[in-house]
């Protein structure tokens, strides 16, 4: 008889048969949610790394298992068989022999205490003809005679092990495969497979083991005798499990190269604003939002990703939803599952012609397998104006408008002031309201609150071969104007019903198909005009809900009333929206052809409807007279009469349409299969896109071609390459020159993953540092067709009245711009520098970007051709910006008792430079753009106010053209040509959009009750004080419009001359006063608190006979405090004079399965 | 393969071809291709001759036009040449800087640098960078944004191109480019009589010729080179037109307008500004006789009194140039008529841009000043202006015998006067005006509108629908008024009095507003004199008074304080009205005078760009 040792070891061989890696890699896909996916993924790995370890541990462990284990054995008169069944029953002996060789029924008496197994059998077969050798735990028995040849077959002395099972479960019983176990101290070790199973052999004297996952928290189990070891793994719940969205893709983001921030729907809709973009405020670094106004329907922000980089170009951020251009701002937040914002090149190089100023990528949600889930949320909420620009009242309005007048020209007569001591001290007494109204304007058009609230209802949910997520939607926001109760004044409202239907047929277990609809239907109603403060106080009052208008017959310019800008009694404009978008997808894998390939072909159709509906009506206006003033006769007699203009009439109908169409079609084939240690990923790419009605060159349709690729390699999830390619192309440049060549490469590696920090301290738990290079363009903002020749238009402009027919016009034709057919895109080159870390346990992530931007390319004209050759200068790509910072964000979670807490903050920083635009020369260095941050703003050198001691000797100043008064503004001669003028110039504060923004926020919950707030802030931004033409001078320069408190408050006199902030009310010293100065350039830096929310979730057990499975109640509040350094109105708002809102919201959420 | 996966695939082909299949969907560089749409090139107008004229029309619209036109600069800027639009003086007009008018318009030109003080060439380039107004083009006529560049361009590519077009007879395109021409001949004796001696272009530049300096020319130069083109502009064009023509072609330039325009570049060139011993301010400008010519020529007197004859002469000869009367016209209409009505053969040249009369909100509405009481205040007619009509006697007012009642003083005026300047108590929209302080057209003292007791009527006449409103207004850029008065100014120049043929022509001119002539036996000085005022009350608000002012350096003119009329109702009727004079607003020159505002500034910017332009004295 023969034997071998294969047949002896077969307990190794048998489960190394059982690991079909096959197994494994059949079920891959994008079926299974990807997250899972990727998992598996990770597997490939366990085998080799199976051998690998177990050939380690052959090599370095010692065999000292049968110097350790001792037996305490009393037996008499047993057979051999029954001794060796009772060593291998109370140990991890096992006897290795063949039949023929031994007589197991021979007797035997071993009485041992606390004895070895070799002087056990060394006493039993002491006379025998057998003989034996320990091999770690086998006890091969031979006949002495040729027991040296039988034992030489071993190879080396076998080194005394043990087995370990297992199981890895996540804590929803998931097994989880690719979690690695390793013995503590060595290297040995294991990953689980696709069941989560493990089993590892281990030197019998190894104390415990670490497993650990990415995502999830490590653990140490101590190693008892039990050989089979089941461990639920707990997520580390820092974000690390997630998989975030790429561009044309997902990437887990624990291997994540790029910069990417993320934000879940769930954060959105915390906001109860009314914008999805609102929402986004302070939540996520590198996105500075900028909500100019509050009006329903019409706030949505400016968003810029990392700043601005360029001076000519777009700057706004690409946006897109479930991977099409689209607007996001007026979807439901209920339907979004998260936004990514892509920043660096490596994340937006797939984009090419169009990612320079970053990406925003919106994806909605999916149904998941399971049992329906139907979840409904309310809210309620008051809104509040967050703060209403303080004007003064008639009575106010007239004294201070007279006072400047006389201060302007002491000698005035009372004859020449525009208002007559009866309108004064009617406005004080409120004599003759009618005629002389005393109302401020915030109060007069403003109510206290307005109500908006907002209806959610979706289900989802789906079987093996169908999902779904179905969504409706309602808004409602109410406006803050006010209507008297007056049936023909319309308020602001905004109305919204938002629809989505999402749905991925299974057809077979490799063919999805997936039906992506989605819908708005808006409704936005305002008033004609908009500028509130383009008014003054007293022009018209309402009384009795009778209209009554001065004019002007005794108050001069009585005109501009607040009443015809918020269309009392005379309609609104109306506007309609309805979109619809419709994504039909499929996606077929492709493992026959070879493993890990799909194929998908996407193609989206927009469409949007616009309808305006104008209407108004004249109505009857009364003007108030006295009955002196249209009686002769009735000399003296002030009692009030009307005179009535116009006529009720119907209220006018007038409607416009529009129409906005456009396509997408993208296919493309994916590839991600894993081999060993090595992952690896892969894309191809094709799109286009069309949009048959664009803005400009209205006929010619708008079209892109894009072509992507990526191509990604992960070396044990340690070492991580992504390159980006992009290759697009655009109708507006010229054949040959239409194509762009966008590359960029990013590389990680996760330091954690290193044996010599693996598991090593609890201090550093993940360590990832990231860097990425690439280029990326930007073609927003470009004219289109300025490749084309010289062109002419046949048609332009208002025509000549040649001949001697009155109103007749001659055609004009006329010499275009230049054509340069050399016209490219913008070209952005950046660098991102990054880390992604957790800390002390992972209770503390900490992220950090560095990032440098080089935008070149940038369409400039030539400004230094002399003019008198009037050649309308080509664009030429002469431009360059450049614009760095940084991104920084840390998070606290841990909990005490049971109170889960978690607290923490970003702050971002972009600063940009102009690096050339052909600027003519200037006379002084400070003069010049270039250098300087895009749209900084340049003015006078506010040196302070006129005293009289220096209006005495104003001569002695530098020339400004005029004779001060004291209490007007002084400016610095910089230059010192002594004069005062446009070479004075310098640069000052800072442009109008922040070059910091910041956020600390932090929540709690504790047993049913949750809470979180949010604070954001900006620094280093500026306005100009005059934030529109109605606040640049009291009574505005045209003196229409209200007079603001602040000016009242802060000019100068002679009391106030240290303190004041503003030149002594006059109209002379308007010109020289309000010019663009440090004195009305202000620091528009402000801290609110954004986002408060308190909610309680009731006990599942209690809902149990309701029938729901979560409900919870919660009260949250927005923009509720403020501290901002401009006093004057809300720093966020600019040149919208509807306030903004602060809102108390009232909220529910119910889910049902 | 599973035979389900051939079905999946059957599947997407099917549903792939009824996306794309239904319209042949092009890939790639081929979807990029431009969809066929009209690209007009300077091929495409130079294939057509109603296209080549729509051309030259755009230089037309370039030139000069004095009141507010309403327009917006925002989708002009990628245009070669803009629609023109406020350019001048901020939405004010000229009239405003010279004695003629007070502005109350805060923002306009006038207050915003004139009376301010704060023009120079700083202002000058800003309007420049601003694409909006207020414009930095506050200037009266600035050097860029005034489009006189633009108009030579297209005039120069005109006659580069126009004899390719294959419709139209050479004749007609010899008519044509006599007209461009004449364009550019305009455009350089306004930049001429603004900034003395200038760069000269020759032709259409393209784009690979920007290189080089461009210098000015000296005075003298310039103003040769322009009598040249004019030369040469009459040799082209016919010297009138007349009957159908005339309806069609009223407001082309014809012989008749060059050989004026000729007048009044060489007038310009022989006044004391540039022909005398000194220059009016020494400087680099004046050194390099730029501003200055050098010394005192008298044959320059000469050149302008015989190009003035040589019209006079032709234009009496043939009757088409003349002063206009019609029969049955009060001397009040003649007036009215003779810088109103087009084709009336006394405008040697009119413009007419797209220009209609107030609607509420349009800067059009700037000059009208009728928004209200507390309107924006242009066209506010000094009492200065009014005081220089003389009666009808043909006295001026400060003669102790000419019957002026300063109690009622707009009695017995030039008739000119009450055509100008809204009166008090004259016919106003079928009623009287009432222009006392609580009067419907002056509503309080401190009210802009009327703000100085008068406002303009010239070219508004009753500003309704029925007249100046709703129609496009020509603007009299030259009559042919001012080649007689020009005429008469040169020859008492040149021969040192005036003689018989100088006094027919400034008597011609009053005769027809019904003054005597004028008294005979002046000396040289009286005679200017009296021109001069003559000028000033034909003209008024017609873009003369400001040259006239300039060229022979009337620092008085430009110094004095200018007044205002207050006028006092009685309580009850019978009314009597009370006038009280006032002094207007002091601007920064009457009090901070310096001759160097006689020339303007050429934009910094255009200066630092390194051309070769030297700034105009004062400027620098």
């Amino acid at each position: 008889m023969d034997y071998n040792l294969s047949e002896v070891l077969t307990p190794i061989r048998r489960t190394l048969s059982k690991l079909k890696p096959n197994k494994f890699m059949q079920n891959f896909g994008l079926l299974v949610p990807y997250s899972r996916n990727l998992k598996k993924f990770v597997l490939v790995m366990k085998l080799i790394t199976l051998l690998l370890l177990t050939s380690l541990a052959t090599a370095t462990a010692k065999s000292s298992y049968s110097q350790q284990t001792k037996f305490v054995l009393n037996l008499e008169h047993v057979t051999v068989k029954q001794l060796f069944d009772k060593i291998e029953g109370s140990s991890e002996f096992i006897f290795v022999y063949y039949d023929n060789i031994i007589d197991l029924n021979q007797e035997v008496s071993v009485i041992a205490n606390n004895e070895t197994v070799e002087e056990i059998l060394n006493k039993v077969f002491e006379t025998s003809e057998n003989t034996f050798k320990i091999f770690d735990r086998q006890i091969v028995i031979a006949k002495k005679e040729n027991s040296e040849a039988v034992f030489a077959k071993y190879p080396d002395p076998p080194v005394a092990k043990k087995e370990l099972s297992g199981t890895i479960n996540d804590s929803k019983g998931n097994p989880l495969p690719g979690v690695s176990i390793v013995v503590k101290g060595t290297t040995l070790g294991t990953v689980t497979d696709a069941e989560g199973k493990f089993l590892l052999t281990i030197p019998v004297d190894a104390k415990s083991l670490v497993i650990s996952f990415i995502g999830m928290k490590p653990q140490e189990i101590i190693l008892t005798r039990e050989t089979v070891i089941n461990v639920v793994m707990e997520e580390m719940n820092v974000g690390m499990e997630e998989v975030v969205v790429i561009g044309y893709g997902t990437q887990k983001k624990v291997t994540v190269t790029g910069s990417i921030s993320t934000v879940s729907g769930d954060i959105i809709t915390k906001s109860p604003s009314q914008g999805v973009a609102t929402a986004l405020a302070g939540r996520v670094t590198g996105v500075v939002t900028t909500q100019v106004s509050g009006q329903p329907g019409n706030s949505n922000p400016s968003v810029y990703v990392r700043g601005v980089g360029t001076y000519t170009g777009a700057s706004g951020a690409l946006s897109l939803v479930d991977g099409v251009e689209r607007s996001f701002q007026s979807i439901d937040p209920n339907e979004i599952e998260s936004i990514s914002i892509l920043k660096d090149a490596s994340a937006t190089a797939v984009f090419g012609i169009r990612g320079a100023n970053g990406v925003i990528i919106v994806t909605t949600k999916r149904g998941v397998e399971g049992a329906p889930k139907i979840s409904f949320s309310g809210n309620y909420g008051i809104q509040v104006p967050a703060k209403l620009v303080s004007t003064e009242n008639s009575y106010s309005y007239a004294t201070t408008w007279n006072k400047a007048q006389l201060y302007d020209d002491p000698n005035l007569p009372v004859s020449g002031l525009r208002f007559s001591p009866l309108a004064i001290n009617s406005f004080k007494t409120g004599k003759y309201p009618e005629i002389f109204p005393n109302e401020s304007l915030a109060t007069k058009i403003f109510k206290a609150t307005a109500p908006q609230n907002q209806e959610n209802i979706n289900i989802s949910g789906g079987s093996k071969f169908v999902k779904y997520f179905i969504s409706l939607g309602h808004f409602f926001q109410d406006g803050l104007t006010k209507t008297f109760g007056d049936p023909d004044t319309y308020p602001f409202l905004y109305k919204r019903y938002n629809f989505r239907s999402n749905i991925d047929v299974d057809l077979t277990k490799s063919t999805r198909i997936s039906l992506t609809m989605g819908g708005t239907n808006e409704y936005r109603q305002q008033d004609q005009s908009g500028s509130y403060y383009r008014s003054v106080p007293f022009a018209g009052v309402v009384i009795d809900g009778k209209r009554y208008r001065n004019r002007e017959t005794y108050i001069p310019g009585a005109t501009f009333d607040v009443l015809d800008n918020i269309n009392f009694q005379a309609g609104f404009v109306g506007y309609y929206t309805n979109t619809n978008n419709l994504d039909i997808s499929i996606q077929q894998k492709l493992d026959f052809v070879t493993k890990g390939l799909v194929w998908k072909f996407k193609y989206a159709n927009n469409a949007i409807w616009t309808r305006n509906v104008s209407r108004s009506k004249d109505k009857v206006v009364y003007e108030p007279l006295f009955k002196c003033t249209v009686d002769p006769t009735a000399i003296g007699d002030s009692t009030i009469v009307t005179r009535a203009t116009g006529t009720d009439a119907l209220l006018s109908y007038g409607e416009s349409s529009g129409k906005s169409r456009n396509w997408y079609l993208e296919t493309s084939l994916r590839y991600d299969r894993i081999f060993g240690d090595h992952t690896v990923g892969g894309l191809l790419l094709y799109n286009e896109s069309r949009n048959p009605y664009p803005g400009s060159f209205a006929d010619i349709p708008t079209g892109y071609v894009g072509m992507a690729a990526r191509g990604e390699y992960k070396y044990k999830s340690r070492y991580l390459f992504d390159v980006n390619l992009g290759y697009n192309g655009s109708e507006n440049f010229a054949e040959g020159k239409r194509f762009g060549f966008f590359p960029s490469a990013s590389a990680g590696w996760i330091l954690t993953e290193e044996s010599f920090l693996k598991d090593k301290s609890s201090l550093l738990n993940f360590l990832k540092l990231r860097a990425s290079y690439g280029s990326v363009g930007n073609d927003g903002g470009i004219g289109r067709f300025l490749y084309l020749a010289d062109t002419y238009s046949l048609n332009s402009g208002r025509g000549y009245s040649l001949g001697t027919t009155l109103n007749t016009n001659a055609i004009i034709a006329k010499e275009g711009r230049i054509g340069n057919p050399d016209v490219t895109w913008e070209k952005s080159v950046k660098q991102n520098y990054g880390f992604d870390a957790t800390l002390l346990q992972n209770r503390l992530s900490v992220t950090m970007d560095l990032f440098f931007e080089l935008r070149s390319n940038i369409l400039t004209t030539r400004t230094t051709v002399p003019a008198i050759l009037s050649l309308a200068m080509p664009a030429v790509n002469l431009g360059k910006v450049q614009n760095r910072g940084f991104e920084l964000e840390m998070r606290w979670r841990d909990k005490i008792g049971n109170v889960n807490y978690n607290i923490g903050g970003n702050t971002s920083f972009a600063r940009n430079k102009i690096l050339f635009m052909d600027e003519i020369p200037k006379k002084e260095t400070y003069l010049y753009r270039t250098g300087q941050s895009v749209g900084r703003i340049f003015g006078y050198s506010f040196a302070g106010f006129w005293t009289p001691e220096d209006v005495a000797h104003y001569k002695d100043f530098p020339e400004a053209g005029w004779i001060p008064r004291a209490g007007d503004v002084i400016y610095n001669d910089l230059n010192m040509d002594g004069k005062i003028n446009d070479l004075d110039q310098e640069p000052i504060g800072y442009p109008n959009y922040p070059e910091i923004i910041y956020s600390v926020s932090g929540g709690a919950d504790y047993k049913g009750f949750d809470m979180s707030f949010m604070f954001t802030g900006v620094e280093n931004v500026s306005r100009e004080f005059p934030l529109s033409s109605v606040f640049s001078v009291p009574f505005s320069s045209v003196k229409d419009a209200a007079l603001m408190t602040w000016f009242l408050d802060n000019q100068w006199t002679p009391e106030t001359a240290a303190t004041a902030k503003s030149p002594t009310i006059s109209f002379i010293g308007v010109a020289n006063n309000n010019k663009s100065s440090k004195l009305w350039t202000r620091d528009a830096s402000y801290l609110r608190l954004k986002n408060v929310e308190i909610g309680y979730r009731f006990s599942p057990e209690a809902l149990k006979r309701l029938g729901m499975t979560s409900m919870r109640i919660y009260a949250s509040g927005y923009n509720l405090l403020t501290w901002s350094k401009l006093e004057l109105m809300d720093p966020e708002q600019v040149q919208s004079t509807y306030p903004l809102v602060r809102i108390i919201n009232l909220g529910v959420n119910l889910t049902f399965k | 393969m599973k035979p389900n996966n051939i079905v999946i695939i059957l599947l997407i082909a099917a549903s792939l071809s009824l996306v794309c299949g239904c319209e042949k969907l092009p890939l790639g560089g081929n979807f990029l291709t431009k969809a066929p749409g009209v690209d007009v090139t300077i091929d495409t107008i130079f294939n057509k001759m109603e296209y080549a004229e729509r051309y030259l029309t755009g230089a037309y619209d370039y030139m000069r036009y004095g009141l507010v036109v309403n327009g917006n600069a925002a989708d002009e800027t990628s245009r070669a040449q803009p629609d023109p639009w406020t350019a001048i003086m901020g939405r004010d007009i000229m009239a405003s800087i010279t004695d003629e008018i007070q502005s109350y318009l805060p923002d306009g030109g006038a207050w915003t640098i004139w009376y301010s003080g704060l023009y120079d060439a700083n202002t000058e380039s800003r309007g420049q960078q601003n694409g909006n107004y207020p414009p930095g083009a506050s200037s009266r006529y600035n050097f860029t944004q005034e489009y006189s560049w633009a108009a030579i361009r297209i005039c120069y590519n005109f006659i580069q191109n126009v004899d390719r077009v294959p419709d139209g007879d050479a004749a007609y395109k010899k008519k044509l480019k006599g007209e461009a021409y004449g364009i550019i001949a305009c455009m350089y004796t306004d930049m001429f009589r603004n900034f003395g001696g200038l760069p000269w272009i020759n032709h259409a530049y393209t784009i690979t010729e920007i290189t080089g300096q461009m210098p000015r020319l000296t005075a003298q130069a310039t103003c040769d080179s322009i009598v040249k083109l004019c030369d040469k502009a009459i040799a082209d064009l016919p010297f009138a037109y007349q009957g159908a023509d005339l309806v069609n072609y009223d407001g082309r330039l014809t012989g008749g307008s060059m050989m004026g325009l000729k007048t009044r570049a060489l007038l310009f060139n022989a006044s004391p500004l540039f022909n005398a011993s000194a220059p009016y301010l020494d400087g680099i400008g004046a050194q390099q006789k730029l501003a200055w010519h050098g010394g005192y020529d008298a044959e320059r007197w000469k050149k302008a009194m015989d190009a003035a004859h040589d019209l006079i002469v032709k234009g009496e000869a043939t009757g088409d140039y003349k002063i206009y009367k019609k029969a049955g016209n009060s001397f009040r209409q003649d007036f009215q008529e003779a810088y109103y009505l087009r084709g009336n053969g006394e405008q040697l040249i009119s413009t007419r841009k797209f220009f209609r009369s107030p609607t509420s909100a349009t800067p059009a509405n700037y000059i009208f000043y009728r928004d209200g009481n507390s309107g924006a205040g242009t066209g506010d007619i000094t009492l200065d202006l009014v005081d220089a009509y003389p009666m009808l006697n043909g006295k001026p007012i400060s003669d102790p015998t000419s019957g002026y009642n300063p109690n009622d003083p707009f009695l017995n005026r030039d008739w000119r006067l009450k055509e100008t300047v809204t009166v008090n108590g004259d016919a106003w929209q079928g009623r009287t005006a009432e222009m006392w302080i609580g009067g419907r057209e002056r509503l309080t003292e401190a009210g802009k509108k009327a703000a100085t007791g008068f406002f303009l009527r010239k070219f508004l006449l009753e500003a309704n629908s029925a007249t100046a409103l709703n129609s496009i207004i020509c603007w009299p850029y030259l009559r042919m008024a001012e080649i007689y008065l020009s005429y008469a100014e040169a020859s008492n120049e040149y021969k040192g009095a005036p003689d018989a043929e100088a006094y027919r022509c400034v008597n011609i001119v009053r005769n027809r507003v019904g003054l005597p002539d004028l008294a005979a036996g002046m000396t040289k000085v009286q005679f200017r004199e009296a021109v001069i005022t003559e000028r000033q009350c034909e003209f008024a608000i017609e873009e003369v008074r400001w040259y006239d002012m300039a060229r022979w350096k009337r620092d008085t003119d430009f110094t004095k304080k200018l007044r205002g009329l207050n006028i006092y109702r009685s309580a009850s009727a019978p009314y009597t009205y009370n006038y009280k004079q006032f002094l207007l607003p002091t601007r920064y020159w009457q009090v901070n005078w310096s001759p160097k505002y006689y020339l303007l500034a050429f934009p910094n910017d255009e200066i630092l760009k390194g051309y070769g332009l030297i700034q105009n004295p004062g400027w620098e």
